[in-house]
């Protein structure tokens, strides 16, 4: 896989990642209308499918993958679009078609996400009252997967102590808050 | 067998998906023979989903940016074209061409209430309470949203009705609702409707475009339409097609 157009889709550069999202957003839309579904639903699918890579490339997934980033998408866009259908109880109707639509693509299955649970809903509302340097280290380890080292290079903490106390501080208050 | 440091390195990576296989075992033994420990976990894995549903939401936040911004230069090339290219006369000449075909199509296309009603009512997809298949649970709340989904909507109603007498959640009037313009009884559909507008929850966006269903419904064109204003106003759900809409009332 292309490694500058992932370094791009792993940062939170938000010029680089429009760039990316705009690159393959007009032939994604060519090709899912294959499967006659309208523009809105589609790009829907297209945001959900740019989202999931994005999340995957975060997640260190796709460094070892050959495929490139373009036909790793589609493959996503391609599992979301099937998904859609089913929602839609059009699979028997259009599955003799699919096949013969848009095979040179590899569907890439995602593992669905379960819903969040009550005290997590509640969490998310509590982390967004946290200040930003708790925002940032959670996201750093939590998101990003960083280690307590490299955050403590990255958000320039003295030394590992250091982020670490404060990763503690953070979860601390949010404790407080949901009274856990 | 552990000491602290080996223990915090240890749910650091744990916690980051980064233990190998084997490393993972080890750890989930402790976890399970340490009660503060697993709550620790706990805490933490939860702390994570949120975390990253929060990033998820700015992302698709970004994402939406992304296409409202496409959208708008879109929009400002197309008209140059237009402008820069045609000489005004041309544009007028085709604008009547345009609007004369458009009216042999409003007349040939049938714009019968009832027929759009049925083109463009499906009920919202139960998102409230997911129902895992071979679920052993039957409290009310289940067998309600059970019923929904088998789309035994007289049953559906009765058991919405039961539980918003109890708890008084919002979403009941909402799939109450939907049920009921499914059964063809949009008139009681709608002040449930417009109560579900007053309060606030998830599903209260969606419930003008229902708004405008039942009253299509009951072939109440000016309603109808009132509705769908709003839905595209708020860019609500069921904004594309409630433009569609508009054009074919």
């Amino acid at each position: 896989m292309n490694q500058q157009a992932l370094k791009d889709l792993k940062s939170d550069d938000r010029l680089k990642l429009k760039q990316l999202y705009n690159q393959y957003r007009g032939e994604f839309l060519g090709f899912g209308r294959r499967y006659r579904l309208d523009q809105e639903d589609l790009l829907d699918v297209y945001q959900e499918a740019f989202l999931a890579l994005r999340k995957r490339a975060v997640e260190g997934k796709l460094e070892s993958i050959d495929s490139s980033l373009k036909t790793y998408l589609f493959g996503i866009g391609k599992y979301k679009i099937y998904d859609l259908l089913k929602a839609k109880k059009r699979e028997v109707s259009y599955e003799s078609e699919m096949h013969v639509v848009g095979h040179e693509i590899q569907e890439i299955e995602l593992d669905k996400e379960p819903l969040l649970t009550e005290k997590q809903i509640i969490l998310r509302k509590f982390l967004n009252e946290l200040g930003e340097k708790c925002r940032q280290v959670l996201t750093m380890f939590y998101y990003r997967g960083l280690s307590i080292k490299e955050i403590t290079e990255l958000a320039g903490y003295g030394n590992e102590n250091v982020a670490k106390a404060q990763k503690s501080r953070c979860l601390k208050s949010l404790r407080e808050l949901c009274n856990v | 067998m552990y000491n602290p440091m080996d223990k915090d390195k240890l749910l650091e990576k744990y916690l980051q998906n980064k233990l190998t296989a084997n490393e993972r075992k080890q750890f989930e033994v402790l976890i399970e023979s340490d009660p503060t420990l697993k709550k620790e976990v706990e805490f933490e894995l939860d702390v994570k989903r949120a975390v990253i549903a929060n990033e998820d939401e700015s992302f698709r936040n970004l994402l939406a940016e992304f296409e409202s911004e496409a959208d708008s230069i879109e929009n400002v090339l197309t008209e140059k074209k237009e402008t820069s290219r045609f000489p005004t006369k041309w544009l007028i000449a085709a604008s009547i061409v345009l609007i004369a075909s458009l009216t042999i199509l409003q007349f040939n296309q049938s714009s019968d209430p009832q027929e759009l009603f049925a083109q463009n009512f499906e009920p919202y997809t139960n998102v409230t309470h997911p129902i895992t298949r071979g679920e052993s649970s039957n409290t009310a709340k289940t067998m309600a949203f059970i019923a929904y989904e088998s789309e035994n909507y007289a049953e559906a109603i009765t058991l919405f009705d039961e539980l918003y007498a109890v708890d008084q959640e919002p979403y009941y009037l909402f799939y109450k609702a939907n049920a009921l313009i499914q059964l063809e009884r949009a008139s009681e559909a709608i002040p449930l409707l417009k109560q579900h507008l007053q309060l606030d929850d998830d599903l209260t966006t969606n419930s003008n475009w229902y708004l405008a269903m039942a009253y299509l419904s009951l072939q109440d064109t000016e309603n109808a339409k009132l509705a769908l204003e709003k839905v595209v106003a708020a860019n609500a759900y069921g904004a594309e097609k409630a433009k569609k809409l508009l054009t074919e009332l």
